[in-house]
């Protein structure tokens, strides 16, 4: 005979449920939702937004496999769906429709001067600012946040290559920008 | 491997994701070429740059808020909703419907009447209703199944407990059943509030020859 077993717990346990099941993917998401939204209010609101839509599918949420990305994918698209009900939609660009490569001529000259100053946060999110939204969250999302192209492609259901190619345009633009910024030109005056 | 070569590989190069034949032709060339080398440099070093942007963290007290946010929206909800632990679970077929009013006497147990035949290694619903006079809380509810049969998602449990509680109205509880060898055996249901308990009992025979065959008695409100 089987030991008696708790199949649920009182019916107050089920807030305490799903904090224990949402809480530790809480700085992940507001991360993403700051990446989107680039502002920490709207992060929040963002997120919150998305943990009460979730609370009513306690149950699906418990038969989630991998949770954390499944969250990235429903946070991500409630932010597109509020860019388009707001009407603008910031991830709208064509460039990705550019060949992968044709930016980038064998040997082109790399701005040396790049290696020898300072990269300041402020030039780089200057920097960074220039380039699409597109571009930017994949760059942010992958080089910095540490996501795969394979999560990626979960969240905004991208195809790999697609996300890949804008990866490599994205870190070629930033490159170029960050060259043609102060101090590198002054540099280039210089040396010439 | 040339110039056009490196600048393809170079994001997985930087990132050690080239294979080892790539990653030592990439490096053969970065050896050769000033310009490759240059261009591997500034990309690892604003690769480098770019960490101290990540993203920040929420600013203290918001987790808090948000979950305190959560229960002031969705304040505990009746026990009526306690079978949704089991809707995905359900799977199509018949039901028995059991309909019982609560707790108006100290202790009653519900004769035997219902019977039911399920096909071996087939999943069928169950479905216990409560109708309650009033709010319970603190209920126990308990199941002890025949031989024959498990509930689906607690294989080897025979018998199972758990503390909810109802809602004034009707409160259901779907229980999806398979039979598991063949015989009969009587399932039963016990709800205990306090020294107040009621048992239902139902008997399950699983089909000899995989037909199914069921006579649904639903008990009427006492």
């Amino acid at each position: 005979m089987m030991s008696v077993f708790k199949l649920w717990p009182p019916k107050r346990a089920e807030h305490d449920r799903f904090e224990v099941l949402i809480k530790p993917h809480i700085s992940q998401l507001y991360k993403l939702a700051y990446r989107l939204t680039g502002q920490n209010s709207d992060a929040e609101d963002l997120v919150q937004d998305v943990v009460l839509k979730l609370y009513p599918r306690l149950t699906e949420l418990e038969s989630v496999e991998k949770l954390g990305p499944w969250l990235s994918r429903v946070l991500y698209r409630q932010f597109v769906d509020q860019q388009r009900a707001l009407q603008r939609s910031p991830l709208d660009y064509t460039d990705d429709e550019q060949p992968l490569y044709a930016d980038t001529a064998a040997c082109t000259p790399e701005p040396v001067e790049l290696l020898e100053s300072e990269l300041t946060q402020d030039k780089l999110q200057e920097a960074l600012d220039q380039l699409n939204p597109q571009q930017r969250l994949v760059l942010l999302l992958h080089d910095l946040e540490g996501y795969t192209l394979e999560e990626i492609h979960f969240m905004q259901d991208t195809a790999v290559g697609t996300l890949k190619s804008r990866l490599h345009r994205s870190r070629n633009k930033l490159r170029e920008i960050l060259s043609t910024m102060e101090p590198f030109t002054n540099a280039e005056r210089v040396n010439s | 491997m040339n110039c056009t070569d490196i600048d393809k590989l170079k994001d997985d190069y930087l990132k050690g994701q080239l294979p080892v034949l790539q990653h030592t032709a990439t490096e053969q060339h970065l050896l050769e070429c000033e310009s490759c080398h240059a261009s591997i440099a500034a990309s690892r070093k604003i690769l480098e740059a770019l960490k101290p942007l990540s993203a920040p963290e929420p600013r203290k007290g918001y987790v808090d808020g948000l979950f305190k946010e959560v229960r002031k929206q969705y304040p505990e909800k009746s026990s009526r909703h306690f079978v949704a632990g089991f809707a995905t679970a359900m799977a199509a077929g018949f039901a028995l419907w059991f309909v019982s009013t609560l707790f108006e006497v100290q202790q009653q147990t519900l004769p035997a009447l219902n019977e039911m035949t399920v096909s071996l290694n087939t999943t069928q619903s169950v479905r216990l209703m409560f109708d309650a006079p009033d709010d319970y809380q603190r209920i126990t509810l308990s199941l002890k199944l025949p031989d024959n049969i498990e509930l689906k998602g607690y294989a080897g449990q025979s018998e199972i407990s758990w503390d909810t509680s109802f809602s004034k109205g009707p409160n259901i509880l779907t229980l999806p059943i398979k039979a598991i060898t063949k015989g009969s055996g009587e399932l039963i249901a016990r709800v205990s509030y306090g020294d107040k308990l009621k048992a239902y009992h139902l008997v399950i025979k699983t089909a000899d020859n995989g037909v199914v065959n069921y006579q649904v008695q639903p008990y009427p409100s006492a």
